[in-house]
């Protein structure tokens, strides 16, 4: 992986390091880390809180066991910090603020076509979606061709997909309350 | 032999094309996001009452194999895992097709499909009888030292901050918590929201934590998805080969892993994955290689998990304990058509067992070319298609396989959020793989515990619970092995310059 | 990818001809006119799947439509359940609905639901209760079972599915009634819990009667907690006769979506009697160790509110409820 590939960000692997030859970023690490750490202390003092709710012995072994170890090792993630070691943890920034309009726009999409499916219904809040997507991750220019083909072939794959959950494989996909 | 005459049975031309088309049906399935091997298993049901019971078991078992192979794609190709099988497909799968050698992966991925669909089966031909009570040597302390032993490969394979990959895990675990609990009788952590009542469902989490952060850096940038390198031409079957060839003994183990994974009811093909990762990884020479494009990786895993489909029908069949989650949906239909499983499924009624067990090893050879030929169209489709184009398919892709996995559109939701919450915490070090194996391991570890727990204080016994059973104690020694097998070679050799599971291994040099 | 696309239009379009896309309206003279949707609130291959699976084919036969079943787990079935009432009430979609989860889920906390809320209208069977040993097991009779828990307060390990549920009750009722304490260890289903009994993790099992159908010869039941023997299982007493009053297990039943027309229900109800009478389907039913019964709409209320009254009294002395 070199630096001319900007989505190194998301290692598939268990690692959670920067890939080998990045330089560290010594700018930002210094206030993630202990946000991180706090957040991680606070999600587990909402579990154990939770917990104290449960009525069956059985159900609250778990989750305190794991929300407590969770704290603990968030504690040593700040001691770490503290200590200096967690420097170059974190991937660059620059890349991350490129094209924020667009990544927004994918997961808005994404989400208003979950919200709006029982709604519209799924073949509609899927076209929207697959139309709004497409133009966020659009960076050709739109030649009369794309510009045909494009919208074309959308809708062929969203009908399709349609077709084989909802006839073939026979999901009940949600129909929407509006009539068309 | 009774079997043989079975084999012929098997080599019908119906029950040929129920095979072929089983398979064909099964790859295409598996390699959608969120359409597992169950619900395509389930699909079929209605149609397997008008068949002979042997004939709709050779379609299941077909549509089944090809399921969890073509989940394989998905998972080398989009750094998703069609089926949870394939988890440990994306940890070398998608570097390697980063890099250019997605087709290369694919082909491997569908040789070592093929090798461990072929082990597994065979156990299931020769051995299943006695193979069954593996199934029920295995407790509930076994259960929940074997979940401890697929979690100990996020120590295994952290190589940035392991106190963060910990803390991933952790948050995974309390995520499988969430809902009503399976076993005990609580509903936790949903803070009063009903969406999550039914919890977080694993296809759709894997989805989200793998898939959506791939595609919120994909829209960032105009760069091609994966990189194609231009000498790459056809399926490099031949370099396929020689590696397979080289790395046989890896496949062998790994198949046979799978099948005993795939013995133990409800533990399935994605821990077998896991566990024949972590071997693979464990006794390969090259190590530092794992998690950034290792082709034993990627062998391991797909030889593991098919091979779990021949393991998994050992138990169902044998003792009527489904050994999967499609099993299950088998045996019923097996149920419905009044056949009574059991060990004298494999005397009295041999016929069906015997033809449909030769129909698999045909499914599965069947899946060599049908997978060979599917998956280089689905690399082709995919370096070819023009962004514009592949990132709404495969967001679309997500929406309705998350969608169908339960029929939810808050698994939408879910499945969406939890890809934002995984791109923000890669940004800062913490990467998705360890809250996936905290996710898929944690009701098993928690299920074992409990229950080993209760059971050893009403024996008075809890020590001798978890640490006096034999079988426990040989996966506690493979926990220690890959925990620290590393560092005690280092330490016995004297060399400490480069220890790996101490804490500061975030440092930066 | 074009191709591909290609041929799964195809296949979906021809799917799509075969279905035939009826706009029925839903009138009772008329229904049904096109399939009815049947949703299973669990995940496919789990006992409510299979006994709809073997209501299937003669649903077919005897109603003329196709029964289509669909999944939508999660939650113990509180995510199917809670969202009954917002789907279609033309008859056109029904839903299982399972004994005791509707009475003990609504009252632990907000699922989203309550058990009044659901519209229930035919329970056609359910798994009978019973402790199950394996064959080689020391007791012979419930006697040898209880003497060896008086003998041994809570040693006695008994594998059962899931708290709250049908086991779990029946293990609390019956521990009361004979005076006895054993440890109920709950494992994720019935096939865990078998696999437990089987594997001699535990010393029996609370299991079902389909438990003695689907492994007999490997495992026997000392008791079944019915009314009077199971057809299947003639050597077998029940609770009753050994002076135990315990009639339980898992029912499984039908709803409709809170509106749907009283015809049309009349409708659905009467093929499920028809299909629970056809001789057929008894036979496979009880040879698979279920027990039949019919309570219909007009006594489904009276029989809710008496069930009620017991599964409420167990779950609070489990713990289950506060």
């Amino acid at each position: 992986m070199t630096q001319d590939n900007p989505t190194t960000g998301t290692s598939p692997g268990v690692s959670s390091g920067p890939a080998p030859g990045n330089a560290p970023d010594n700018r930002t690490r210094e206030i993630s880390t202990p946000i991180m750490a706090a957040l991680f202390v606070a999600i587990g003092a909402l579990v154990i809180w939770d917990t104290t709710t449960y009525t069956d012995a059985d159900s609250y072994v778990f989750p305190r066991t794991i929300a407590s170890v969770m704290i603990g090792l968030s504690v040593l993630l700040a001691i770490q910090w503290l200590l200096g070691w967690t420097k170059g943890d974190d991937v660059e920034t620059s890349t991350i603020a490129k094209s924020i309009p667009r990544r927004i726009g994918l997961v808005l999409a994404m989400i208003g076509a979950a919200l709006l499916m029982p709604l519209l219904g799924f073949l509609i809040s899927g076209i929207l979606a697959f139309t709004a997507i497409m133009f966020a991750a659009m960076y050709d220019p739109w030649t009369p061709y794309r510009a045909i083909v494009y919208p074309i072939a959308g809708a062929t794959i969203v009908v399709g997909f349609y077709l084989l959950f909802s006839r073939v494989l026979q999901v009940p996909l949600p129909e929407g309350t509006l009539p068309f | 032999m009774a079997a043989l005459d079975n084999l012929f049975a098997a080599m019908s031309p119906l029950n040929f094309l129920l095979a072929l088309a089983g398979v064909v049906a099964g790859t295409v399935i598996g390699s959608l996001p969120g359409l597992t091997a169950t619900m395509a298993v389930a699909v079929l049901v209605p149609i397997t009452f008008s068949m002979e019971p042997a004939s709709a078991l050779i379609l299941m078992g077909a549509i089944y194999t090809g399921a969890i192979y073509g989940g394989a794609y998905s998972a080398i190709l989009l750094n998703t895992p069609g089926t949870p099988s394939a988890i440990a497909t994306t940890f070398d799968g998608y570097p390697m097709a980063k890099r250019g050698d997605g087709d290369l992966a694919v082909t491997l991925a569908c040789i070592a499909s093929v090798s461990g669909g072929l082990v597994g089966a065979t156990f299931l031909l020769l051995l299943a009888p006695p193979l069954a009570s593996v199934a029920l040597a295995f407790g509930p302390v076994e259960y929940f030292w074997l979940a401890v032993f697929g979690l100990s490969l996020i120590a295994a394979l952290s190589e940035g901050n392991l106190i963060k990959a910990l803390i991933g895990g952790c948050l995974g675990l309390l995520l499988s918590a969430i809902g009503v609990a399976e076993v005990s009788a609580d509903i936790r952590l949903t803070f009063g929201s009903q969406v999550l009542i039914g919890g977080i469902e694993t296809v759709s989490a894997l989805i989200g934590l793998y898939c959506v952060p791939v595609l919120i850096d994909l829209v960032a940038t105009p760069d091609k998805h994966l990189k194609v390198t231009t000498q790459s031409k056809g399926i490099r079957l031949r370099e396929a080969l020689a590696i397979s060839w080289r790395g046989k003994f890896n496949l062998i183990r790994s198949s046979v892993v799978g099948t005993l994974v795939g013995i133990l009811p409800g533990a399935g093909g994605s821990i077998a994955g896991l566990v024949a990762y972590s071997e693979a990884r464990r006794t390969s020479k090259n190590q530092e290689q794992f998690g950034k494009g290792a082709p034993e990786g990627v062998q391991a895993t797909e030889s593991a998990n098919n091979a779990t489909v021949g393991g998994g029908f050992i138990p169902t069949l044998v003792l009527g304990i489904p050994g999967t989650p499609p099993d299950a949906v088998i045996l019923g239909a097996l149920l419905v058509q009044g056949v009574k499983v059991g060990p004298n499924l494999f005397t009295s009624e041999s016929s069906i067992v015997y033809t449909f067990i030769w129909g698999l090893f045909l499914a599965t050879i069947l899946m060599l070319p049908v997978g060979l030929i599917i998956g280089r169209y689905a690399y082709r489709s995919i370096i070819a298609i023009p962004k514009a184009l592949l990132v709404p398919t495969v967001a679309f892709m997500t929406l309705i396989g998350t969608y169908s996995i339960r029929n939810s559109t808050s698994d939408v939701v879910i499945m969406v959020i939890l890809g934002v919450i995984g791109w923000v915490l890669g940004r800062f070090g913490f990467s998705a793989s360890p809250i996936v194996l905290g996710l898929i391991l944690g009701s098993i570890a928690e299920q074992g515990f409990v229950q080993a727990w209760t059971i050893g204080s009403a024996t008075e016994n809890i020590a001798g619970m978890f640490f006096g059973r034999p079988i426990s104690l040989a996966i506690i020694a493979m926990i220690v092995i890959s925990l620290f097998g590393p560092s005690l070679v280092r330490l016995i050799r004297g060399d400490r310059s480069n220890q790996s599971m101490t804490g500061d291994i975030g440092k930066n040099p | 990818m074009k191709t591909n696309l290609t041929k799964l239009l195809t296949s979906a379009a021809a799917a799509t001809l075969a279905l035939g896309l009826g706009m029925a309206t839903a009138q009772a003279d008329d229904f049904p006119s096109k399939s009815i949707s049947y949703i299973i609130p669990f995940g496919p291959g789990g006992e409510s799947d299979i006994s709809a699976r073997h209501q299937q084919p003669f649903f077919k036969k005897l109603f003329g439509q196709d029964l289509v079943i669909s999944y939508k787990p999660g939650g113990g079935g509180a995510v199917g359940w809670s969202q009954l009432n917002s789907m279609g009430k033309d008859g056109y979609t029904m839903m299982g609905i399972n004994l005791p989860h509707i009475i003990i889920k609504p009252r632990q906390k907000d699922v989203g639901f309550k058990t009044d809320d659901i519209d229930g209208f035919h329970i056609f069977h359910y798994t009978p209760d019973a402790i199950v040993v394996t064959e080689d097991s020391e007791f012979k009779t419930l006697k040898d079972f209880i003497d060896f828990a008086k003998a041994n307060p809570g040693k006695l390990t008994l594998s059962g599915s899931g708290k709250g549920t049908a086991n779990h009750l029946a293990k609390v009722t019956f521990d009361k009634l004979a005076g006895i304490k054993s440890t109920y260890v709950a494992f994720k289903g019935t096939g865990a819990s078998v696999q437990a009994l089987l594997g001699k993790q535990v010393k029996a099992q609370w299991g079902y009667t389909s438990v003695g159908a689907k492994h007999a010869g490997k495992v026997r039941m000392l008791a079944v907690a019915m009314e009077e023997r199971h057809p299947s299982f003639p050597d077998v007493p029940t609770f009753k006769e050994l002076g135990f009053d315990i009639v339980s297990g898992a029912y499984r039943g039908i709803a409709v979506p809170k509106g749907t027309p009283a015809d049309v229900k009349q409708k659905l109800s009467d093929t499920i009697s028809k299909i629970n009478a056809d001789a057929d389907f008894r036979k496979k039913m009880e040879a698979d160790g279920f027990a039949l019964i019919d309570v219909t709409a007009d006594k489904y209320a009276d029989f809710i509110a008496e069930k009620t009254k017991g599964y409420v009294e167990a779950a609070k002395s489990a713990g289950v409820l506060k």
